[in-house]
Formats: structure tokens, C-alpha cells, sequence
């Protein structure tokens, strides 16, 4: 069972033609502006200990691929414990390594999940 | 990464917790009663209920999880008073149960479900949550979100003044294994007043190191509310044993300091007791079981050998090998005990056997259990139930009258099935007794003689007559019923008790009704032997069936048919059995063992010149059988090693063990040894 799909987000083009109005706008809503090689990670919408193995294995592989990280956990409808521990552990191996991991679109369960853990800061949604 | 552990481990743990608590909802609705509310008991069913369903979805099985929840939705209703409680919604929720408890063995078999009937009675349930009569909108479950386990009674605010609570909670490393997550604890604790939750990552290994499957969290939370300890406690009863738990007050820590001490030590009590219980796999207790077996027989050989030796005489080693002794005795009593279980766990299907019957029979029927707490060795115990049930079903079906039929009897309209268990001299005695109409021994007779069990002019007593329903081919009506479904005749409960090393006795008078009288052993790993020997084979004969050793006199044996011996035996006639022939073993007379092994002199096996000369009187199932041997060495309780395990299955050998001196003595196999000889009781009588 693989619990998350992993893709390469396509590298933005960036012309000559931008204007420098689109070039502020883009500054402002993310103050690291994401590097072009960053790789994103869809969490499947059931995420329990079942699916932990194979969800280490997928956040091996792109911790192994040593660059930054997406996260998008906008379709988590449920989450338990042992998927936010290991989350966890592989932010603080992230961070550790100098990369930087960002959480897309993370769904109420999941903010409510991790908030009710007291994870919300070490995960780096607050 | 240590990723490599097989799910199915969990599984195993969620099966058998998840059977645990059907066992808590099966027990606790039979002591609902209609009419009446008793949100303790209703509250233990939904919190049994709550955990098979928080387990269920944690480890994939959905419809599990599903159909839990509508019990669980009725349950809520129920104990928030917005149900009424009728035997209908009992019988419902018990029929729930039982489907649950299929899904359950489907699940774990990898079968499919029977969808059909899952949807029809998860139907059944949710029309009863439907007929609630009030709502209640705050118990309205959030999505992903169990519904409040909290008990519903707690105190009001002003009785239960606010308190700040600080709680530590330290799952153990394996906590998941065990189906539980903190995060649903946590949750709950939500519901009980304001929290702040602080997470602890010390143990959080890095990713490289870190296992999926282990838990590595703890947490410091803190609570504020109208709450207690019980309700803070209650919440942490699922993962009692498998959690570090400190509860505080910290209200009292500030304002009485006394007893801070006092809080602090009842959370530590707690938790040191938490741990004070592990799960550990019957195979490998019975593999410890069998080590100790061997360190007993090393033991008594080290004895033999030292004092064959001349060693004894050191007083030093002389103490040294009675400290060995009473060591291993300990160690063999204490491993021993690990197996041994309350026999509470064989009674635990009666009580639903005995409402589902007697509401089919339409009868009146109370049951009464005593010595619930007596222990019995696990395989005793497992192989019990069945003749258990057997006996009470037979009870309620023939024994127990009719209310109408009772009471124009004179007899209380209720009748009473009652079981107890009680240690009698080394064993357990199981009594299975019920006040109903006893069994008639005119139509028993009549029934044997139709069946050619006995002659019609056999002079047969009462308990003669009575004791036949233990013969097999008597399945008749009278004895054994539809509602047992399985056609399975008292002969075959007879069999399973003594295949145990048991016996089974019936006392009972025609209107006064039925006593069936159970003994068991307390374990099937040791055995208290006689030792005798017959040519230069040794063997263990079961002690608790001999019923007396004498001498044997030539001219109490009858020869029947020229070939079958008989011995006359007080008023009856026993078969002899004589293992010189049954074994082949060689006879040698006494002059003979001063020749060498290879002499071709030796004297052949004849039924003059044998030397055997004591008979060993054994019972084995109401039938008398003896066995001649040549000499009787002693009584000594022995390790029972299996022969079938070891080597094959041999007709009147029922195991082997290894003496003091290192040779292998073969126990017998009194029941098989009666069967190869014996014939029926009454048959006997009369020859």
C-alpha cells in the first residue's frame, strides 16, 4: 500500500518577460522563495500505523534525495500518533541536514491532531 | 531503518484484546436488567465497545470499526437515559455482540464477512438509536472523533470544585502494539476541561535509528477543570500497565503541601503496580515449564549419583543437594503457578448459554457461580468448558421445569442452576447442580434395554441405572438435545473429563433434581505415581486412580472363553491385565539374573512361571481393571514427558518420565489399558 504519492514540482520558468510587480508579489508570500528543485509529498487522506512503514520508506527516499521537501497535507482526513511521531523525527532530520521543509495546505484534522499532541511547533506548522 | 517487524504482530494483540472486551460486554449485559438503568454497568459495556472500535479503524479493519459503532452509538444513547432498557434491546445488543465476535474470527481467518446480516443487525441497532427520546447535541461525535467516554454521572461543578491537574504520560516503548494511541487519550482528556499539552521527545531516536512500529513520546499535560482523579484515571484505564502515569494535583500542591507527598505517591503506587503484569505466550511458559522438568529430573539424578557414590557422607554437599532440592521445588511449584488461571474464565460462557436458553424455552432460570476465583492449570481449563457447557445445557433442557410446571410441583417458580468450584485434596471439584425435575431411572432403563446397553434382567441399582447415560450409543432424547446442535452424548463429556485424568459423578433423585460432580486435576504437567516394576521394565501407574494394591490370589481368577482372565473382586468380577504380555517383556526368574545377558537359558514367558504376584486395583471411568505387577517401589510425583511428541503414539502409554536413578519410566495409560480389557459395568456384574 502506498500511502502518498511523491512528485517533482515543475521547475518555474522564470522570463525576462515577468513583470516586477508579479516579482514583489512572489517575494511577499513566501519570505524563502522555494527552490526550484523542491520535491512534494501528498499525504494519502487515511494515514494510521499501517501505513507507517511505507511511509518512511517514501520519506527515505527523499530525504535521500537531499533537497528541500513539501509536505502537502490538505487531503488528511485522519492521522494517527505513530505517522505524526514519525513526521517528526524526519523534520528534525530536515532541519538537521540544512533543508527546508514546508507543509502545504495541512487539513483541520491534521492542525487539530498535531496541536492536540503538542507537535505543532517541533513539526514547524506554527 | 528497523522497519522490518510483521504487522500481523499487532493483529495478534488487537485480536485478543479485542476478544477480551466482547468477553466484558457479553458478561456485563447479562447483568443489565430490564426496567432498570445502572449506568456503571452501561458505561463499562461502551467503554469495551469504544476501545474494539478505536483499535479496529487504528488497524485497518474498517467494517469492524463501522459496525462497532453503531453499538456504540446505541450504548451512548442508552446510558445518557435516552433509551429505556427492554430485554429487546438486550437480546439486540448481545446479538451485536455475537456478530461482532464473528467479524472478529473472520477478520483474523482472512475470511470474508456476511455483509448481509452485519448491515441487517448494524440495522436493527441503529432503528433503536432512532427511537431515542431526547437529543443531546453536545454527544454528537466529531468526525475522526470518538464520542466521550467520560462518565456521564459525574459530579456537578459544585460539587467537584475546579482543580489543575498535572498529568505525565509515558507510553511504554510498545504501546501501539497494543492498539491504543495517545492521541485518542488525549483527546479524551479534552473533554474533561481546559489542556495544555506539552510533548516530550528525549527517546525520539533519529530518523535512520527509529522504528515505525515503537512509540518514543511522552507528554506533560495539563488540566483544568471540575474533574477528579477517578474520571483523569478512568481515561488511562486502557493503557494500564502499558504507561508511565503521574497524576498530581497541583490545586492541593499549593494550597495544602501536606499532601502533596501523599498525591505523588498514590500516582507512583499506581504505576508501579501498572507494571507489575506482562503478556506472555503460553509456549513459551510451557517451554520454561519443560526446563524445569529436566533441572527437577537433573537434580534427583545428581542425588542418586551421590549417594550411589558414597558422597553423602560430605556434610557440606550433603546441604549443598538439599538446598539444590527445596530450590527447585520452589521453582517448579512457582512456574507451575504461571499456568494456572482462575476457572472464572470457563464459566464465562454459562451465564449467556443460560439467558439464551431459557428465554427460548421459556423458562425461569437464575445461575448461581461460587469459587470463581479457584485456579486450574490453562489446559485443564480450556479442555473443561465444553463438557461445562454441555452439563448446564442438558440442565436447563431437561432438568428445569416449566414456571407453570414448578410451581403446580410446588417448587419456586425460578429454578437454579448453580456451579461450583472448590480444592479438594490436591484436585478441583466442579459441581453442576439444578433443583429441576432429576433424571427418571425408570426411563433410562427402559431406554438401555432398547438399545441393548443392558438386559432386562439385569437387578440394577438407582445409581447403576443412572450411571449408564455415561454408556455410549445412550444418546437418546432424554439425555441429549436439538438445542445442543451438536449431537454430542454425555459419553463423549464423560471421555473429555477422564482424557484430563478426571471423574464424573451423578447424584440425583427423581422432583429434587441433578448433581454432577467434576474432578479434575490441578495440572497436567506432574502427576503423583506409583512406581512398580514388572520384569525389568519400570512404570508410573496415575495414583489418584488406584483403588487398592493386594496380593493376587490364584484362586479368585476365572478364565472366560480360554482366554480372557478375570479376578473376583469384592462382589464383581474385574478383567487382569498382564503387561508382561501386553509389552512383551522377557521374564527372567530370579535364578536367571545371575547369568549373562547372551545365555541362551533364559526362561520363557509362560502364564505359570511368571512371577507377578500383587494386583493394582485401578478405577479408570467407573470401570475397575487390575494390573498384575511384580513389585511396588514407592510413590513419587513425576515430570510428564510426552511420548507422541517424542516418539509415537503406543496404545497404554500415555507419556514417559525419567526417575532419579536416569532411567526412562513409561506411564500408563489406565482409561486406554480398561478399554483394551474392560466391558460394560454391567455386563461385568452379572459374569
Amino acid at each position: 500500500m502506498t500511502p502518498s504519492k511523491t512528485t517533482k514540482t515543475k521547475k518555474k520558468k522564470v522570463t525576462k518577460k515577468k513583470t516586477s510587480a508579479a516579482k514583489k508579489v512572489a517575494k511577499t508570500k513566501t519570505e524563502k522563495p522555494l527552490r526550484a528543485n523542491k520535491q512534494t509529498l501528498k499525504l494519502d487522506p487515511v494515514l494510521v500505523i499501517n501505513n507507517a512503514k511505507a511511509l518512511s520508506e517514501d520519506l527515505e527516499k527523499l530525504i535521500n534525495n537531499n533537497e528541500d521537501i513539501n509536505i502537502d497535507a490538505s487531503a488528511v482526513e485522519m492521522v494517527d500518533t505513530a505517522i505524526l511521531q514519525l513526521l517528526l523525527t524526519m523534520t528534525i532530520k530536515i532541519k538537521s541536514s540544512k533543508h527546508q521543509l514546508h507543509w502545504i495546505n495541512p487539513s483541520a484534522i491534521f492542525i487539530s491532531n498535531t496541536s492536540l499532541l503538542g507537535m505543532s511547533e517541533p513539526l514547524g506548522l506554527v | 531503518m528497523e522497519i522490518d517487524i510483521d504487522m500481523s504482530q499487532f493483529h495478534d494483540i488487537f485480536f485478543e484484546e479485542a476478544i477480551e472486551g466482547i468477553e466484558v460486554m457479553e458478561k456485563e449485559l447479562l447483568n443489565l436488567h430490564p426496567g432498570e438503568s445502572d449506568s456503571e454497568i452501561v458505561n463499562t459495556i461502551f467503554r469495551a465497545a469504544h476501545s474494539i472500535k478505536g483499535s479496529a479503524s487504528t488497524f485497518g479493519f474498517e467494517d469492524v470499526g463501522k459496525f462497532t459503532h453503531s453499538i456504540e452509538t446505541m450504548l451512548d444513547k442508552l446510558r445518557n437515559n435516552e433509551l429505556e432498557t427492554t430485554q429487546e434491546l438486550i437480546s439486540a445488543v448481545l446479538t451485536a455482540v455475537d456478530c461482532l465476535s464473528n467479524m472478529l474470527a473472520c477478520e483474523k481467518a482472512g475470511e470474508t464477512h456476511d455483509m448481509p446480516k452485519i448491515q441487517s443487525i448494524a440495522a436493527t441497532l441503529d432503528a433503536f438509536s432512532s427511537k431515542s427520546t431526547t437529543h443531546n447535541a453536545s454527544l454528537e461525535p466529531e468526525k475522526n472523533t470518538p464520542s466521550d467516554i467520560s462518565d456521564r454521572t459525574q459530579d456537578t461543578p459544585d460539587d467537584n470544585p475546579e482543580k489543575t491537574w498535572k498529568i505525565g504520560f509515558f507510553p511504554d516503548e510498545k504501546l501501539f502494539y497494543t492498539g491504543n494511541d495517545p492521541l485518542r487519550l488525549i483527546r479524551e482528556l479534552q473533554t474533561l476541561g481546559k489542556l495544555t499539552v506539552e510533548i516530550v521527545t528525549d527517546k525520539l531516536p533519529d530518523f535512520d535509528n527509529f522504528d515505525v512500529h515503537n512509540c518514543y513520546l511522552g507528554w506533560h499535560i495539563q488540566l483544568q477543570g471540575h474533574v477528579n482523579q477517578e474520571q483523569i484515571e478512568e481515561v488511562f484505564a486502557w493503557v494500564e500497565g502499558d504507561c508511565k502515569l503521574d497524576i498530581i494535583n497541583q490545586s492541593e500542591q499549593r494550597t495544602t503541601p501536606d499532601r502533596r507527598h501523599s498525591d505523588r505517591a498514590t500516582g507512583r503506587r499506581k504505576t508501579d503496580n501498572e507494571h507489575r503484569s506482562i503478556r506472555v505466550s503460553t509456549d513459551k511458559v510451557d517451554e520454561l515449564l519443560n526446563l524445569v522438568g529436566e533441572l527437577v529430573i537433573t537434580q534427583s539424578i545428581l542425588s542418586s549419583v551421590c549417594n550411589s557414590q558414597g558422597l553423602e557422607t560430605s556434610e557440606r554437599l550433603h546441604e549443598c543437594l538439599e538446598q539444590l532440592e527445596r530450590n527447585t521445588r520452589d521453582l517448579q511449584e512457582q512456574t507451575m503457578s504461571i499456568r494456572m488461571l482462575p476457572v472464572d474464565n470457563a464459566f464465562q460462557r454459562i451465564p449467556r448459554i443460560v439467558h439464551d436458553l431459557s428465554i427460548a424455552q421459556g423458562k425461569d432460570v437464575t445461575l448461581e457461580l461460587s469459587g470463581k476465583s479457584t485456579e486450574l492449570d490453562k489446559t485443564v481449563l480450556e479442555k473443561i468448558g465444553d463438557p461445562l457447557v454441555h452439563l448446564v445445557r442438558n440442565a436447563i433442557d431437561h432438568g428445569i421445569e416449566s414456571p407453570e410446571t414448578r410451581v403446580s410441583a410446588g417448587k419456586p417458580k425460578q429454578g437454579v442452576i448453580s456451579i461450583k468450584a472448590v480444592h479438594e485434596g490436591g484436585h478441583i471439584v466442579l459441581r453442576i447442580s439444578d433443583d429441576g425435575k432429576g433424571i427418571d431411572p425408570e426411563k433410562i432403563l427402559a431406554s438401555a434395554i432398547s438399545k441393548k446397553i443392558v438386559d432386562k434382567d439385569d437387578n440394577l441399582s438407582d445409581a447403576q441405572i443412572i450411571n449408564l447415560i455415561f454408556q455410549p450409543g445412550f444418546s437418546t432424547a432424554a439425555i441429549v438435545s436439538d438445542i445442543s446442535g451438536r449431537g454430542v452424548g454425555m459419553d463423549v463429556v464423560k471421555q473429555n473429563i477422564t482424557d484430563l485424568g478426571g471423574s464424573v459423578e451423578i447424584w440425583s433423585k427423581k422432583g429434587i433434581g441433578s448433581t454432577f460432580t467434576i474432578k479434575l486435576p490441578l495440572t497436567l504437567a506432574i502427576l503423583d505415581g506409583q512406581i512398580v516394576t514388572v520384569g525389568d521394565q519400570t512404570f508410573i501407574i496415575p495414583l489418584h486412580s488406584i483403588s487398592e494394591t493386594l496380593v493376587f490370589d490364584e484362586a479368585q481368577k476365572n478364565t472366560v472363553a480360554e482366554k480372557s482372565e478375570l479376578y473376583q473382586y469384592r462382589d464383581r468380577y474385574i478383567p487382569i491385565i498382564r503387561l508382561y504380555e501386553l509389552f512383551n517383556i522377557e521374564y527372567k526368574s530370579k535364578s536367571d539374573t545371575a547369568k549373562t545377558e547372551h545365555d541362551d537359558t533364559d526362561v520363557a514367558i509362560t502364564k505359570n512361571n511368571r512371577q507377578s504376584n500383587l494386583l493394582v486395583v485401578f478405577d479408570a471411568g467407573e470401570k475397575l481393571a487390575g494390573i498384575l505387577v511384580d513389585d511396588v517401589i514407592g510413590q513419587q510425583q513425576v515430570v510428564i514427558k510426552s511420548l507422541e511428541k517424542n516418539y509415537n503414539n503406543v496404545p497404554g502409554i500415555t507419556g514417559a518420565t525419567i526417575l532419579g536413578d536416569g532411567s526412562v519410566a513409561l506411564i500408563l495409560d489406565l482409561l486406554n489399558l480398561s478399554k483394551q480389557y474392560n466391558k460394560p459395568t454391567a455386563a461385568l456384574s452379572t459374569a
